[in-house]
């Protein structure tokens, strides 16, 4: 018995001890021998090479920023400033460091960076992956390809496209958190609060782009430059990118985006704000759920979704008794509001020929011999796709309230 | 070994080839599933025959079992039978080299990166010749509790990653060629269940009651270690979909997007746990290699000897391919033909000669 054990028991511990790294010179990496990356924002180069030496073609190159966390600074406040780049002088002094490198793809960039920095890259803890739009209007899969090669790199970073120049997000200094990645990250997190904005990584956007006719839609931030100048530059994110493929194609606004959020059933949260008889009125969502199917005759595809949402009353700016009639009145407003949101989301994709939705994945899923006919004319024909919308809102709580705030008007009691 | 520990071998035998999913998913995609599922039928048949060659060859009156080895000399003379028993030698080498190597890379490329492959190549030999010299008897110990935890910790992280999944990612199907799924039902076939044949080499190893017939043994065993495969391939499906075929190591890279509270990060000890099983099924491979040569050569299982089969098999894991593309490349297109016509072919003639010589006796 004590033979069999110390058998086991060696070869479990040779195992544990070489393969995890532990004893084997080389392998481990000490926290102050790695510049932990927590966000990554690739640009066209526009500019020189700023000495790296890079191969391949000029056109082709790339200006990669990576936000590098000191470790030492990272407890302290931020440095003040309008997010000065790696070259200026207000960059000491922060929890930070926007490494600016430029490189022919994106792993020379990255080993470029030892050039410039004293410890290598550490993708690992990377958030953010922040590509211009410039950018993806050319294509972003090819720069991709490197996340998911790579080792370190992880597959659940939320990918963003930003408005101009993607260094410039990085750089932007955050009102809140010491990082502006950290603070990037934790935005497009708390999208999910409205719902105007999808969430997307970079595992669903490889996915949707692999996926045959199904185009992925990608969150959008650009700065908002005040223009009181003692107020700070900031992030805005609303919106999403569309992508045919791996080219983005044209925005959506926030309306537009949850409108095709609500057919996808990616709407966990937000407010429906209705003008009711010149009454402001805010409808929360609690739930919702969306679905479609499609079905193709006499040469036309025609969709049929269906949202079911439950909502919560969250603001009535009026007067008068709020009464089951006028519940009915606000859920009917509140389809119609959904509707309009579903319609002019799926305008905007059709017209730019971007199957977010999927009909012709469901096609090829679900009706694959419909599928096999319809392959080479569908995007023809999804130009010319009919939708019909049922949408069943249900305003299941009124908050804490029953009657409006405002209901007693001068002191006397309606 | 018991013949409950048998079954668990087994079992843990089926498991390792987890590995073998990401060769499937390159002929089947996302109809893998049902090429598997087919082929464990299949397996269980090939299983049978096993069993009944054995039975077939075990002496009740002496209570004495014959080897694969000797039942090839019952069956074809000595010289010839010894010189068939070297090709059995031959595939279960191949597979335990491709297995290592295999194991190698991985470690090298996802969990000790800027380690050269050899040496952790090196080692894992090392401890198999160490393991197999000692006996499987001390793994056999273990089988149970290593199946057993690997459903659990399977089955946990498919209930983590459900998030990630997509009903609709195992659709369409039918769609493929009648010959995709011949070549995806022979693959699934030959990985891992021809390479059961090993156990014939080593199941008069096994005591206990009518320790002949060990049909039922070896289905139960399949029985218990498939699910096992068949989580892993609708895990992959469900969440990877399209992807599932662009990977080095699919079942590994689906476990990087496991991120919930305090389960994140845990692809490492995943990795961990998939080395020891593939280890666990290579060191058998090296043991019924090593047994059967032993039979073979007629010598004693020496420390020098187990030194030399590692040697060996050292060096026919380096040069068995000179990178992964070209490995999956032969995996693909030469080996379940080799495995299916020696593992599956030959002892089925052997089984129906013996039957017919036991016809002729009588």
């Amino acid at each position: 018995m004590s033979k069999k054990i110390i058998c086991i028991t060696t070869v479990i511990v040779i195992m544990f001890v070489s393969f995890t790294g532990c004893s084997v010179k080389g392998t481990k990496r000490d926290l102050s021998s790695l510049a932990i990356v927590i966000g990554l924002a690739i640009d066209k180069n526009e500019g020189d090479s700023q000495g790296f030496e890079t191969f391949g073609d000029e056109q082709a190159r790339i200006l990669m920023t990576a936000q590098v966390v000191r470790n030492d600074s990272v407890g302290q406040q931020g440095g003040s400033g309008q997010g000065a780049d790696s070259a200026g002088k207000g960059d000491v002094g922060k929890p930070y460091w926007n490494v600016e490198v430029v490189g022919g793809n994106l792993l020379e960039a990255i080993r470029a960076a030892t050039h410039v920095t004293n410890r290598s890259l550490y993708l690992a803890q990377n958030q953010v992956v922040v590509i211009s739009s410039d950018i993806a209007k050319e294509g972003i899969a090819k720069y991709l390809d490197f996340f998911f090669r790579d080792h370190e790199t992880r597959y659940d970073v939320s990918l963003i496209i930003a408005e101009g120049n993607a260094g410039k997000i990085l750089a932007t200094e955050s009102h809140l958190d010491n990082l502006p990645a950290q603070d990037l990250y934790k935005l497009i997190n708390s999208q999910k609060r409205d719902s105007g904005t999808p969430d997307c990584t970079l595992f669903s956007f490889i996915r949707d782009y692999k996926t045959e006719y199904k185009s992925a839609l990608v969150p959008f931030v650009r700065v908002i430059e005040p223009k009181e100048e003692q107020r700070s530059p900031f992030l805005f994110v609303a919106g999403s990118s569309i992508f045919v493929e791996d080219k983005m194609v044209g925005i959506l606004d926030e309306k537009q985006t949850r409108g095709v959020l609500w057919v996808s059933d990616r709407v966990t949260d937000g407010v429906v704000a209705l003008d009711f008889d010149g009454i402001a009125v805010s409808l929360e969502v609690i739930n919702s759920k969306g679905s479609f199917t499609a079905e193709y005759s006499d040469g036309k595809i025609k969709v049929k979704s269906k949202v079911e949402a439950k909502l919560s009353l969250g603001e009535y700016q009026g007067q008068g008794q709020f009464d089951t009639e006028k519940v009915k009145m606000l859920e009917k407003m509140c389809e119609e509001e959904i509707k309009k949101e579903i319609n002019e989301g799926f305008e905007k994709i059709r017209e730019k020929s971007a199957d977010v939705l999927g009909i012709g994945n469901y096609f090829y899923r679900f009706k694959y011999k419909q599928w096999q006919k319809i392959q080479e004319d569908f995007l023809e024909m999804y130009k010319n796709a009919n939708m019909e919308i049922e949408v069943d809102a249900q305003i299941i709580r009124t908050g804490s309230l029953l009657k409006p705030i405002d209901a007693n008007s001068g002191g006397k009691n309606e | 070994m018991s013949k409950r520990q048998f079954v668990f071998i087994t079992a843990c035998f089926v498991q390792g080839s987890f590995m073998y999913t990401m060769y499937y998913y390159q002929i089947a995609g996302n109809e893998s599933w049902i090429t598997l599922l087919a082929g464990i039928l299949f397996g269980i048949a090939v299983a049978f025959m096993y069993g009944a060659l054995y039975k077939m060859h075990f002496d009740k009156d002496n209570d004495s079992a014959k080897g694969l080895v000797e039942i090839n000399m019952a069956v074809y003379g000595k010289s010839f039978g010894k010189l068939l028993s070297l090709l059995y030698v031959g595939t279960l080498l191949l597979s335990c080299s491709r297995m290592l190597r295999e194991a190698g890379q991985f470690v090298a490329g996802n969990l000790l990166m800027g380690i050269n492959w050899t040496y952790i190549l090196a080692i894992l030999v090392i401890l198999c010749g160490w393991t197999a010299f000692y006996g499987v008897k001390y793994f056999a110990s273990i089988g149970t509790a290593t199946c057993l935890f690997m459903y659990i910790f399977t089955i946990v992280l498919f209930i983590l990653l459900l998030p990630h999944s997509k009903l609709y990612h195992l659709l369409p199907m039918g769609k493929e060629e009648i010959h995709t799924y011949f070549k995806g039902i022979s693959l699934c076939t030959a990985l891992p269940f021809s390479e059961l044949v090993a156990f014939l080499i080593i199941a008069p190893d096994v005591r206990g009651e009518n320790r002949g017939n060990l049909k039922k043994e070896l289905f139960y065993g399949i029985l218990a270690g498939s699910p096992f495969l068949l989580i892993s391939i609708l895990r992959d499906t469900l969440v990877l979909g399209p992807l599932m075929g662009d990977f080095s190591y699919p079942g590994y890279e689906v476990i990087r997007l496991v991120n919930y509270k305090v389960f994140s990060n845990v692809e490492s000890l995943y990795g961990i746990i998939i080395i020891f099983l593939m280890f666990f099924k290579s060191a058998l491979l090296f043991y019924s290699v090593a047994k059967a040569l032993v039979k073979i050569l007629n010598c004693k299982g020496s420390p020098l000897f187990y030194a030399f089969v590692s040697g060996v098999l050292f060096f026919v894991s380096q040069i068995i391919a000179d990178s992964n593309i070209k490995l999956s490349e032969i995996v693909l297109q030469r080996i379940p033909y080799i495995l299916l016509s020696v593992n599956v072919g030959l002892p089925l003639v052997t089984l129906l000669m013996s039957k017919i010589k036991k016809i002729k006796e009588k």
